[in-house]
C-alpha cells in the first residue's frame, strides 16, 4: 500500500501544530461542556414540561417540522388560557433525525436531563416504538403519533401509552371497502417497503377478500425510489381495475407522475393509502388529479378550517394531518392534565379513557382497552384549486370503533373483575 | 515493542480511565455517555482491522447488527437470560465475521471493501424481510429491563458503568494482542504484505482472524446496545452506520490505541450539540471529516501521541548525550 | 401468473435500455477515475444529484432546456475539477483510501449544502414540451423523453468511447490505466490528464442526474442509492474496464427490469447478491484488470 513518508517523530512542535491539535481537540470535545444544549421555549423554571421527539433532519424532515409547529401553537393556547395547575406549560422539541436509535436517544435525553413530565410525538413506526421502551418503564404518558399497528397491541402496549393517530388497519377499513364498493374488484398493489407500506398491505388485502375481490399481487419499492419505471411493465399488464399505492412523500409523487406517463390512469382507477399534502402542495395538484386518496384531516373541512386558518396565519401554511394530530394530542393532554388536577399517571389515564374530545376535527374518543382514539377518516379526490391550499374535494367521511381491530383480537383481556389486564 | 514504546504508550491509559470513569458527569446527560463507550467499542474493533492491520471494511455494521440482533432475538424468542443472550449475540458475530471474513479475503484492496458492503447489505435485507421474525424496520421489542446481580440497568449511571466493566476488559485485550507476536504479525501485514510472507507469515491468516477479532468487538458493543435501548432496528445494518464507524476511527486517530473512543466522544458529542443549534448538523460532520483526512491525517489522538513521541525524544536527546541508549 | 404479453415484455425491454443507459454513464466514469487514478469516487452520486439540482435551478432561471442540459454538467464538471485540484489531489501518495474517505465526506457537505439552499422537499420539475407525450415504436407507446434518454445517453458514451478509442489524448488515458508510471516516465503530465478525466466522469455524472431530473424530480438525497447500484456494475464490469462498466450497466439494467415483471420483492438485493457471485467467481469483475 503506497504510503507518504511520515518522519514525524523527530519534527519540532511548532506553534501552529500546537494551536491545531489543541484546537482540534478543544472543538471536538470541550466546546459541549460549556454550553446546554436546548431548544427549549423557557417561560420560566417551574414549567410542566412536554418532551417532543421529532425528525427534523434527515429524509422525514418535513414530518418532523410539523410536529415542532403545531406543537408550539398548542402550547402558545394552552398558556394563553392560563397555563395548567398554575404553572406553564413548555415543550422541547428534540432532533431523532428519523432513526430509531435517535429516537431512543433523544427519549433518554429528554427524561434524564430535561426531566419532561411527559412525552407526545414521534414521526415514524419505529421511532415511537423506539421511545415507548423508554417512557413505560419509568411510567410516563406517551402519547405516540405514529401511524402504527403494533402500538396498541399487546405486547407492545403499556397503560402508559396513548395512540392518538389513525392504525394502518383503521384507513385500509375505510379506504379499501370504498374502493371495492366503488372502484372495481381486481386490484394491484404498489407499496413502499417498510412497515407503513405493508402494514397497509395487509390491512387492505383482507378487507379486499371480504370483499371477495381479487388480489392480482404486489410490487414493493425501495423507500427513496425515484425511478418507477421498473415496476410500470407489471402494473399495466397486470389486468386490474384498480392499483393501490401505499407510500408518502416524493416516493407518492414521483409514482403517480411517472403511472400517468406510461398512461397508467386511462387504464385503471389509482387510489393512494393516504394522501401527503406537504409534497403535493410542493408539486401542484395536477400529479394527484383523477385519483383518491385518505386523510386522517383535510385543513379545508369545516370542521377543520378554524384552527387551520389559525395555523396558517402563525405559520405561512395550512396544517397537515400530522400537524393537527400532534396539536390535538398536545391539547387533549394538557386537558386532561387540567381535569385530573394532578400530573400523577394514573389519574391523567383515569382522566383519558373514555373521554371524548373534539379540537381539530369531528369528534374522537379514547377507547379504554388500547388507548386508540377512535376517529373519522376522509376520503379525498384531487379537483382544481379554488386557491393555492384548497386541492381536494371530500368524498367521504367515515370513522367508528368498527374501523379497528377489537381488543380481544390485539391480546387485551380482561381479568375477573372485568378490568383490563395491563403487563405493563 | 521494546521498553521506550511501551513506556510511551503506557501512559494513555493512566489518563484515559480517569477521564472515563467520571465520564458520565462530564457529559449533558449520562446516556450518551454509554452510546459513547459502545461505539467506542465497536470502533476499537473496527480499528484493529484498519489501524494495525490496514484493511478497510464497509461493512463491518453486519457485526454490530448481529450482536444486537442475536441478543436481541434470544431474549425475545427464547426467553434467554441476559447473560446467555450476550453471549449469544456474540458468538452470532463470532461467526459471521468468521463466515464473512473468509469469503472477503479472498479479493484485495477495494474489491475486499465492496464485499463487505454486500454482505452487510444482504444483512440488513435479511433483517428488512423477515419482518413477522425481527420486526422489520418496525424493529425488535419486547426485551426487559435487566437486573443482573441486582443491579438495574434501566438507571443510567448504571448502564454506563456495565458497559464501562465491558470496555475495559475489551481494551485491555486489546492492549494484550496488540503487543503479542499476532499483533506484530498484524502490522508486518498492514506495512508490507508481500514482505511479511516472504518472512514466513501466513498473510491470509493473519488477516482473517484480526478480521474476526474485530467483530468480536463489534458483537459485543451491539450487544450492549440492546440492552441499553431495548429496541432493536433495522437502522443498526444500513449502511450509514458504517460511515459513522469510519468517521469516528478518522477522527480519533487510525492506528492509535485510543482514537476509536476520544472519535466517538467527538462525533457524538458534536452530533448532540450541533443538532440543536443547527439541524443541518451532517454539514459539519462532513467538514470535519474533510478536516481531519485532508490535514490532520493521524487524527486526534495520533496527533497528541506525535507530540509527546517527540517531546520525549528531544528530552531523551538532552539528557542522554553521550550516555548511547542506542536507537 | 397472468398475462405478459410480449408488448408487456418489451416494454420491459426498453424501461432496461434507459436504465441501463443511465448506470451506463454513471459506471463509466466510475470506472476511469478508478482505473486511471486508484480513486474510489463516493461523491459520485452527489454529482449526479447536483447535476439535477442545476439543472432544474438553470430552466428556472433561463427557461430553455436544451441550452441547460448542456450547461449544468458542465458547469458541475468544473466543480468536479476543483475538488480534484484542491482536495484529492494532495491525497496522492498516501494511504490508498485517503482519496475514498475525502469523497465520503464531500457527500455530507454537499447534501446539507443543497439541503440549505434548497429546502429538504427538493423540487419538482416537468418534462419539457417538445418531449412529452407518448411516441408510436410501432408495436408499441413509449413516452418519449425516455426515448431521449436512450438516444441521448447513447451518444454520449458514443463520443466519450471514441474519445478514448481514437484521440491521442485517449491513448494516455488507456495507458494510464494499464502502467501510471510508465505514462510519466514518457514525460506526460499525467497529473493534467488525471484532471481532466475527473472532470469528465463527472460531468456525465452530472449529466445522468439532470437527464432523469424532469421525470423525477429532484431530493437533496438522490445519490446516496444510486452511488452504490453504480459501484456494483462497475464491480461487475471491471474496474477500469470502459467497455466492462458500460456493457455491466446494461446487463444490470436489464436484470432489474426483468426481475421487478417477474419477482418484485428481489427488488434491491439481487445487485449485492449478483456482486458478490461476480467478485468471488472472477478476481476483478467481468472485464477488470487488477
Amino acid at each position: 500500500m503506497n504510503r507518504r513518508d511520515k518522519g514525524s517523530k523527530g519534527r519540532n512542535w511548532t506553534r501552529r501544530e500546537f494551536l491545531r491539535t489543541a484546537g482540534a481537540t478543544t472543538a471536538a470535545v470541550g466546546a459541549t461542556l460549556g454550553f446546554p444544549p436546548v431548544l427549549k421555549y423557557a417561560l420560566g423554571s417551574t414549567t410542566i414540561k412536554i418532551g417532543v421527539p421529532a425528525a427534523l433532519s434527515g429524509t422525514a424532515a418535513l414530518l418532523g417540522t410539523e410536529f415542532r409547529d403545531a406543537s408550539i401553537l398548542a402550547m402558545e393556547q394552552v398558556n394563553a388560557e392560563g397555563g395548567l395547575l398554575g404553572r406553564k406549560v413548555e415543550v422541547i422539541v428534540r432532533d431523532t433525525a428519523g432513526t430509531a436509535q435517535g429516537a431512543s436517544t433523544r427519549a433518554k435525553e429528554m427524561i434524564e436531563s430535561d426531566k419532561v413530565d411527559f412525552m407526545c410525538g414521534a414521526n415514524l413506526g419505529h421511532e415511537g416504538l423506539a421511545v415507548n421502551e423508554q417512557t413505560y418503564p419509568r411510567k410516563m404518558v406517551f402519547m405516540c403519533n405514529t401511524m402504527s399497528d403494533p402500538i396498541t397491541a399487546i405486547p407492545t402496549f403499556s397503560k402508559y401509552t396513548f395512540h392518538p393517530d389513525i392504525a394502518p388497519y383503521m384507513l385500509g377499513n375505510v379506504m379499501a371497502r370504498f374502493a371495492a364498493k366503488n372502484l372495481g374488484k381486481r386490484w394491484y398493489f404498489l407499496i413502499a417497503d417498510y412497515a407503513f407500506g405493508w402494514q397497509n398491505y395487509e390491512g387492505f388485502s383482507k378487507i379486499l377478500k371480504d370483499e371477495k375481490g381479487e388480489n392480482l399481487g404486489v410490487s414493493p419499492h425501495p423507500l427513496g425510489t425515484k425511478d418507477f419505471s421498473p415496476y410500470i411493465g407489471k402494473v399495466m399488464g397486470s389486468g386490474a381495475d384498480v392499483l393501490i399505492t401505499i407510500n408518502i412523500g416524493f416516493d407518492q409523487v414521483n409514482s403517480w407522475k411517472q403511472l400517468r406517463e406510461f398512461g397508467a390512469f386511462e387504464k385503471m382507477k389509482i387510489m393512494a393509502a393516504l394522501f401527503q399534502p406537504g409534497t403535493i402542495w410542493a408539486v401542484g395538484e395536477d400529479v394527484v388529479m383523477g385519483g383518491y386518496g385518505g386523510a386522517t384531516f383535510y385543513w379545508e373541512a369545516p370542521e377543520t378550517k378554524s384552527i387551520s386558518d389559525i395555523f396558517e396565519k402563525r405559520f405561512g401554511r395550512p396544517p397537515t394531518d400530522d400537524a393537527l394530530s400532534q396539536y390535538e394530542s398536545v391539547r387533549e393532554l394538557c386537558d386532561a392534565v387540567k381535569r385530573a388536577k394532578s400530573l400523577d399517571s394514573e389519574k391523567i389515564i383515569g382522566a383519558l379513557e373514555g373521554h371524548k374530545f373534539k379540537w381539530a376535527k369531528t369528534e374522537e374518543q379514547w377507547r379504554a382497552c388500547d388507548h386508540q382514539a377512535i376517529q373519522d377518516i376522509y376520503i379525498l379526490k384531487a379537483k382544481k384549486a379554488k386557491r393555492k391550499y384548497d386541492v381536494f374535494d371530500i368524498v367521504d367521511r367515515i370513522g367508528g370503533e368498527q374501523l379497528t381491530r377489537t381488543c380481544e383480537e390485539q391480546g387485551h383481556k380482561k381479568d375477573a373483575k372485568g378490568k383490563w389486564i395491563r403487563y405493563q | 515493542m521494546n521498553n521506550e514504546t511501551r513506556k510511551t504508550k503506557d501512559w494513555q491509559f493512566w489518563i484515559a480511565i480517569p477521564i472515563l470513569i467520571i465520564l458520565p458527569f462530564l457529559t449533558p446527560y449520562h446516556a450518551i455517555a454509554t452510546n459513547i463507550l459502545i461505539i467506542g467499542l465497536f470502533a476499537t474493533g473496527f480499528n484493529i482491522l484498519l489501524g494495525y492491520t490496514g484493511l478497510l471494511s464497509f461493512g463491518h455494521a453486519s457485526f454490530y447488527g448481529l450482536g444486537a440482533y442475536g441478543t436481541g432475538l434470544l431474549i425475545v424468542k427464547l426467553n434467554a437470560p441476559m447473560w446467555t443472550a450476550m453471549a449469544g449475540g456474540v458468538l452470532a458475530a463470532t461467526l459471521g465475521a468468521w463466515i464473512i471474513g473468509y469469503l472477503a479475503l479472498r479479493r484485495s484492496d477495494v474489491y475486499f471493501s465492496l464485499l463487505t458492503l454486500a454482505f452487510s447489505q444482504i444483512l440488513y435485507f435479511l433483517a428488512f424481510q423477515f419482518r413477522s421474525f425481527t420486526g422489520g424496520d418496525d424493529g425488535l421489542r419486547g426485551i426487559p429491563v435487566f437486573k443482573p446481580l441486582g443491579i438495574d440497568l434501566g438507571q443510567a449511571l448504571n448502564m454506563y458503568y456495565f458497559a464501562f466493566a465491558f470496555f475495559i476488559a475489551m481494551a485491555y485485550l486489546a492492549r494484550v494482542l496488540l503487543r503479542s507476536p499476532l499483533g506484530k504479525a498484524m502490522r508486518a501485514v498492514k506495512e508490507n504484505e508481500d514482505r511479511a510472507i516472504a518472512c514466513g507469515f501466513n498473510a491470509q491468516r493473519v488477516k482473517l482472524i484480526s478480521f474476526i477479532i474485530s467483530g468480536v468487538y463489534g458483537g459485543v458493543a451491539g450487544a450492549l446496545f440492546t440492552l441499553h435501548t431495548r429496541h432493536v432496528g433495522t437502522d443498526l445494518l444500513y449502511w450509514t452506520m458504517n460511515g459513522e464507524v469510519i468517521f469516528v476511527s478518522i477522527v480519533g486517530g487510525v492506528g492509535t490505541f485510543f482514537g476509536p473512543i476520544v472519535g466517538s466522544a467527538a462525533f457524538l458529542l458534536i452530533h448532540d450539540y450541533l443538532q440543536v443549534i443547527f439541524t443541518r448538523w451532517e454539514l459539519v460532520v462532513g467538514m470535519v471529516l474533510l478536516f481531519f483526512i485532508l490535514f490532520f491525517n493521524q487524527g486526534i489522538v495520533g496527533a497528541i501521541e506525535n507530540r509527546v513521541a517527540s517531546y520525549r525524544e528531544k528530552r531523551a536527546l538532552r539528557v542522554g548525550s553521550g550516555q548511547g541508549k542506542g536507537y | 401468473m397472468f398475462h405478459i404479453t410480449l408488448r408487456i415484455y418489451l416494454l420491459q425491454v426498453f424501461i432496461g435500455l434507459s436504465l441501463g443507459v443511465i448506470y451506463a454513464m454513471m459506471a463509466s466514469g466510475l470506472s476511469l477515475i478508478f482505473g486511471l487514478m486508484r480513486v474510489v469516487n463516493f461523491a459520485h452520486g452527489s454529482f449526479y444529484m447536483l447535476g439535477a439540482y442545476t439543472l432544474v435551478y438553470l430552466i428556472s432561471l433561463i427557461g430553455n432546456f436544451w441550452i441547460c442540459l448542456i450547461v449544468a454538467p458542465i458547469m458541475v464538471g468544473i466543480l468536479g475539477i476543483l475538488v480534484e485540484v484542491s482536495g484529492i489531489r494532495r491525497l496522492y501518495g498516501t494511504e490508498e483510501f485517503n482519496p475514498l474517505l475525502l469523497t465520503l465526506g464531500l457527500n455530507y457537505v454537499f447534501v446539507d449544502i443543497i439541503r440549505i439552499l434548497f429546502g429538504l422537499g427538493g423540487i419538482g420539475s416537468s418534462v419539457p414540451g417538445a418531449l412529452d407525450g407518448m411516441v408510436n415504436l410501432g408495436f408499441m407507446m413509449f413516452p418519449r423523453y425516455r426515448l431521449f434518454i436512450i438516444v441521448a445517453g447513447a451518444a454520449v458514451l458514443f463520443l466519450v468511447w471514441l474519445f478514448i478509442n481514437r484521440t491521442n489524448l485517449g491513448m494516455v488515458v488507456r495507458a494510464g490505466t494499464k502502467d501510471n508510471e510508465m505514462v510519466q516516465m514518457l514525460g506526460i503530465n499525467i497529473r493534467l490528464v488525471w484532471t481532466l478525466v475527473f472532470g469528465l466522469g463527472i460531468t456525465m455524472a452530472a449529466l445522468s442526474g439532470a437527464l432523469i431530473a424532469p421525470i423525477t424530480g429532484t431530493i437533496p438525497e438522490m445519490g446516496m442509492f444510486v452511488v452504490i447500484e453504480s459501484f456494483v456494475v462497475v464491480v461487475i464490469g471491471g474496474m477500469g474496464s470502459f467497455a466492462g462498466s458500460i456493457l455491466a450497466a446494461f446487463l444490470v439494467g436489464q436484470v432489474i427490469a426483468i426481475t421487478n415483471l417477474f419477482y418484485p420483492q428481489a427488488g434491491t438485493v439481487a445487485i449485492f447478491v449478483l456482486m458478490v457471485v461476480v467478485l468471488l467467481t472472477k478476481e476483478a469483475g467481468l472485464f477488470g484488470e487488477r
